[in-house]
């Protein structure tokens, strides 16, 4: 018997709760004739995924070809060997899709210093960000959102957005583009990014409201915030049509943020789902982890079926001495093919990939409606705003897709554009038609990346 | 600022004959970042809640988090605001709970039966594993066991001798027992009922109460509730303390129609079978969450005009108050903006210098100092214990304490404000004396010293550090911030494809010094535009390490050579004169004028604002370069006092 870890204590939080979803009864007995509900989850990580390995600065020798990409394409890849990089993914191997040569570079070109916020800007959008003078932001709806604004109020929260890093992690953001662009993937609209939400606490405290109430008493507050809601809704109303342009953009995204809400209380009813969690100071890859954690309470309680995830922001120059690496993150991206630096990035990214096979191994963990797993019926994305943190490049993107979106998606194999790259815009248009909301054209999409789809 | 860097010659030749009102450009409706919102609600309730440190983190762009084009809004502020404002009025409701604490007593602490093994302590054999809990506060508790046993097995609690229920535990099941605790050091015992069958492991025992205590209203309630119902009567009283109440909040009268709106809520409440002072509340909840609240407008009467129109005293009021304090007016500015009189020039200065005065300006510090020059920005840095084995959290606070003393002394004392880069007058206390190998005068705590070799704020460990490296110095760094924040010149990233041509700390092959590595980067011409102006500030500093020490040695064991040029060509060598030559550089009174500017409009500058830079530039160095001219100067600008409707062009 090993020792329970810290962990335990959200796991063992979230165990009580109600699960509207799953009743017992219903998870003993699934029936694979239910129609389960697809989700979409959403990581990243930031700085790149360097991918060669070399031993000296002036003339590099490939140490190992590479340590991401594998050997071999098609179905059953792993047979050759997991790269490097891939281990942590361990037996998961069958329900992901490494995906090779695909680029999100929809400014074709690259921007003097901007490389990280236009990567981050664009990760989910696929789309150009302006650089004005840093005081206007501008991009697109992100395929998250979009996914979330055709199904609407399905869940209570229509998206859940969650982060590790409060903001500024570099100082400056990055050449004339905004911090907006750094700290946030997904965009309900042009100008509105949706923040991160870094700390768990709050996370479960939005997602699993406490009450001690009584039913009826529940059922009269939960009518009054109603009525706030409403009050403030039409307060704001005195305001419309009394604005220039500019200030009714503010009123709009204000209006919208509140019947957001509002449809939430109604998902939500009367009482919550749970009880809050203590304060637990947490060291970095157990906050990950429990953000993880979260990520798949929510999903499992039906809360939201939409995440996305920064595992930090972009340019982060987060420390990771408990990996034994010196130095900050996107100093040592910087890397000029040394061969100290490289060694240092690739225990960070094999960290990242650990990570991320702990939220995929907690979504396998959990049985559906269906009697297929929760992975089963979602897909979980995972990349970088960069390839390689120090070439910038915004080409052959380090790619993982896990979960089959109940059997919509071919996963399990390696797919490799790199001969002919294809656009990450174009994998987003199959994620949307297999998640049951297809689009005709999304950021530079030339048109569904078919060979993922089923 | 990128076009004023590149314009900034050009403002003389602006046309005598500009229009009456100088273009004011237009300023888009603020949100309360985090800071404004925790400041208003302090006011507003004489509470010490913080509440926005929960808010996601604020836009930020332009090197301040109150640039109002990208403060943007989302369903989880909407939340959090809802969470923050029922936290708020429960602290004045008669009804207050007492603010629950969780005790955590971990498995390793415990005593009596079991075995410990690593974090858990394993339970099979009878007997007591004993816990003992400091109880602040006596009252139900709820308990929590992390605890893990298969097959399932059920624990007696007790506390001295007397049981307090039991409690199931599985493989994950975590249930939660409320229990009766008297305060003071309590024991806690816990035993299997039926041992022998199953392996308890125990991991945590947690403690979360007391539930359901009440306590005595907030300081805040007094200037809220303001009359008595049973006196004046239930609606009438709720009126009076909801318009009192929104006027504040609102930061002006209310309409008579939004007060019977916000009314309606304590109507409903009371038709719910609410009591009074729920529906009263509820009043002043929605008013919290209303877009007036949560915003400060400036509505104009034709948004469609293109005409700049004065602000009416309640919207100068505002713009005042939350550029000096970061929060709402206080009464006395209220009483001058309904009076009118708060539109004259010389009521605003004596304003300006009373605001300046009031302990609520220590939010200059916090914020346009604090932002501007990177006073806290120590706390991102992660100097490396392996290089920096005296770096720790200790320290980082006492160089964000340091850097905060010495700006507030010279920003809130009216000092020359060129002082930020010549200053050698601080306060530091026992950890940075041994810091700064200096001798700590008699004194508790932070005490005044004198740095003479730390001029300003470049002269600071807190600096130095947030601009170093986590294994070195970068002169780069180091110099780039000087010339953008303190020169406000822009500098180009570096062309792409280009990498910085310095070698990775681990390379220790190479012992050239930093200084000899840099000029060979500046040789290529793609980079010595930008690095020539960069690094020849950076190397007056190569004296102090990556945490600010002096150092007679760099990173390689070469000498330090502190000198270094300005793109004008005035030479230097060290801190000092460093600190000298830049505050005898025009740029830099220009550059303070500007932040500030940019930082009390919260919007993006333009070239039509070099003839408001202008003329408080000039106001600025009449006066010895004090914070209050230079804020006395942009109070009393038109850009300030007046504002371009919507329909104006920007």
């Amino acid at each position: 018997m090993r020792p329970p870890n810290r962990r335990l204590f959200l796991r063992n939080a979230a165990a009580t709760l109600a699960l509207p979803l799953l009743p017992s009864a219903l998870t003993r007995e699934a029936r694979a004739d239910t129609e389960a509900p697809r989700r979409m989850i959403y990581w990243y990580v930031p700085n790149g995924i360097p991918f060669d390995v070399y031993t000296d600065a002036q003339q590099p020798i490939l140490v190992s070809p590479n340590n991401w990409t594998p050997t071999v394409a098609g179905p059953s890849w792993w047979l050759a060997g997991l790269p490097y990089l891939l281990e942590p993914l361990g037996d998961l191997v069958t329900k992901v899709a490494v995906i090779s040569g695909l680029d999100n570079n929809p400014l074709g070109r690259s921007v003097d210093g901007g490389d990280h916020a236009v990567g981050t800007g664009s990760y989910l959008t696929c789309a150009e960000i302006l650089s004005s003078s840093g005081a206007d932001i501008e991009n697109s709806m992100s395929v998250d959102q979009v996914a979330a604004a055709a199904t609407p109020s399905s869940t209570p929260f229509p998206s859940l957005q969650l982060g590790m890093e409060e903001g500024g992690s570099t100082g400056e953001c990055n050449a004339g583009f905004s911090c907006a662009y750094m700290r946030n993937l997904a965009w309900a609209a042009n100008s509105t990014p949706l923040p991160n939400i870094i700390d768990p606490a709050v996370a479960f405290q939005l997602l699993f409201p406490s009450s001690n109430l009584s039913p009826e008493e529940a059922a009269r507050k939960s009518a009054l915030r109603g009525s706030v809601l409403d009050y403030v809704l039409e307060e704001a109303n005195q305001l419309d049509g009394r604005l220039g342009s500019a200030d009714q953009v503010k009123l709009d995204q204000y209006l919208t943020a509140v019947r957001e809400v509002e449809t939430r209380i109604a998902e939500l009813g009367v009482g919550g789902c749970g009880r809050g969690v203590g304060e637990v100071s947490l060291d970095i890859t157990l906050a990950a982890d429990i953000l993880s954690d979260l990520q798949v309470l929510a999903l499992q309680c039906d809360m939201t079926r939409i995440v996305t995830f920064m595992l930090a922001n972009s340019q982060s120059n987060r420390s990771y001495n408990f990996l034994g690496v010196t130095g900050a993150h996107h100093e040592l991206s910087h890397h000029q093919r040394a061969a100290a630096p490289l060694a240092d990035l690739q225990e960070i990214s094999r960290w990242e990939v650990e990570r991320f096979a702990y939220l995929l191994r907690s979504l396998d963990a959990v049985t559906d409606v269906n009697g297929a797993t929760l992975l089963d019926n979602a897909a979980v994305y995972f990349s970088s705003e960069v390839q390689d943190g120090d070439t910038h490049s915004h080409t052959n993107l380090p790619v993982l897709v896990a979960g089959g979106m109940g059997g919509k998606l071919a996963v399990g194999q390696h797919l490799d554009f790199r001969e002919s790259p294809r656009r990450m815009s174009d994998l987003f248009l199959a994620f949307l038609e297999a998640y049951g909301t297809p689009v005709a054209s999304f950021g530079d999409a030339t048109g569904p990346l078919d060979e993922i789809l089923a | 600022m990128w076009i004023l860097g590149t314009l900034a010659g050009c403002g003389d030749n602006d046309p005598a004959g500009a229009p009456r009102i100088d273009n004011p450009g237009l300023v888009v409706v603020h949100r309360l970042n985090r800071a404004e919102y925790d400041n208003t609600v302090r006011d507003l309730f004489a509470t010490a809640q913080r509440p926005a440190s929960q808010f996601p983190a604020d836009d930020f762009t332009l090197g301040f988090s109150n640039i109002s084009d990208i403060l943007s809004i989302s369903p989880t502020h909407i939340e959090l605001y809802e969470i923050a404002a029922d936290s708020l009025l429960e602290e004045i409701s008669s009804h207050r709970i007492a603010p629950t604490t969780t005790l955590r007593l971990e498995a390793e602490a415990a005593t009596g039966a079991g075995t410990p093994f690593g974090s858990v302590r394993n339970l099979f054999t009878p007997g007591e594993v004993l816990f003992s809990a400091e109880v602040p506060t006596g009252g139900t508790w709820e308990l929590a066991l992390t605890a893990t046993a298969e097959p399932p097995a059920e624990l007696e609690i007790s506390a001295n001798g007397e049981s307090l229920g039991r409690v199931l535990v599985g493989t994950s099941t975590n249930e939660v027992v409320p229990v009766e605790l008297l305060a003071g050091t309590q024991p806690l015992t816990l035993a299997l009922t039926d041992p022998g069958n199953t392996v308890v492991q125990l991991d945590l025992l947690s403690l979360t109460g007391p539930i359901g205590v009440t306590q005595l209203p907030g300081p805040g309630r007094d200037g809220i509730f303001t009359c008595d119902p049973a006196e004046i009567g239930e609606p009438v009283c709720a009126e009076e303390i909801v318009s009192g109440f929104g006027q504040r909040a609102w930061r002006r009268p209310l309409t008579r129609g939004e007060l019977d709106r916000a009314m309606g809520l304590y109507g409903v409440d009371r038709a719910s079978g609410g009591d009074w002072e729920e529906a009263v509340l509820l009043a002043l909840k929605g008013m919290l969450l209303a877009p007036q609240f949560v915003y400060r407008w400036e509505l104009d009467a034709d948004p469609a005009s293109d005409e700049p129109r004065p602000l009416d005293g309640y919207e100068l009021a505002s713009r005042l108050s939350y550029f000096l304090w970061s929060s709402m007016p206080d009464q006395e500015l209220f009483d001058l903006a309904a009076s009118g009189q708060i539109l004259r020039d010389s009521v605003l200065r004596s304003q300006v210098a009373r605001m300046l005065r009031d302990p609520k300006a220590a939010a200059l510090v916090d914020t346009l100092g604090t932002e501007w020059l990177y006073l806290d920005r120590v706390d991102e840095s992660t100097p490396e214990a392996a290089v920096f084995p005296d770096f720790d959290e200790g320290l980082a606070t006492a160089m964000k304490v340091e850097l905060d003393l010495f700006t507030s002394n010279i920003l809130l004392n009216d000092r020359s404000m060129l002082e930020l880069l010549t200053g050698t007058d601080t306060w530091i206390d026992a950890e940075l004396a041994s810091h700064y190998e200096m001798d700590l005068p008699p004194g508790d705590g932070f005490v005044p010293v004198i740095t003479p070799d730390r001029p300003g704020i470049v002269g600071r460990a807190g600096w130095l550090t947030a601009l170093s490296y986590p294994t070195r110095t970068s002169p780069v760094r180091r110099g780039k911030w000087v010339v953008e924040n303190l020169m406000c010149e822009p500098s180009a990233p570096p062309p792409s494809g280009v990498v910085p041509a310095l070698p990775g700390d681990s390379d220790d092959s190479l012992t050239q010094s930093f200084r000899d590595q840099l000029e060979q980067h500046r040789a290529d011409p793609t980079c010595a535009g930008c690095h020539v102006v960069m690094d020849g500030i950076g190397f007056g500093l190569e004296g102090f390490d990556g945490i600010g020490r002096t150092r007679a040695k760099d990173e390689f064991g070469n000498a330090i050579d502190a000198t270094g040029t300005l793109v004008t060509g005035i030479s230097f060598e060290g801190a000092a004169e460093l600190g000298a030559v830049l505050a005898a550089d025009p740029k830099v009174p220009r550059c303070m004028v500007q932040k500030t500017f940019l930082f009390a409009l919260g919007r993006t500058l333009r070239v039509e604002d070099l003839v408001f830079l202008d003329a408080i530039t000039a106001d600025f160095e009449a006066s010895g370069y004090r914070f209050s001219a230079l804020a006395s100067g942009i109070a009393t600008s038109d850009a300030f006092r007046y504002r371009l409707p919507a329909g104006g062009s920007r």
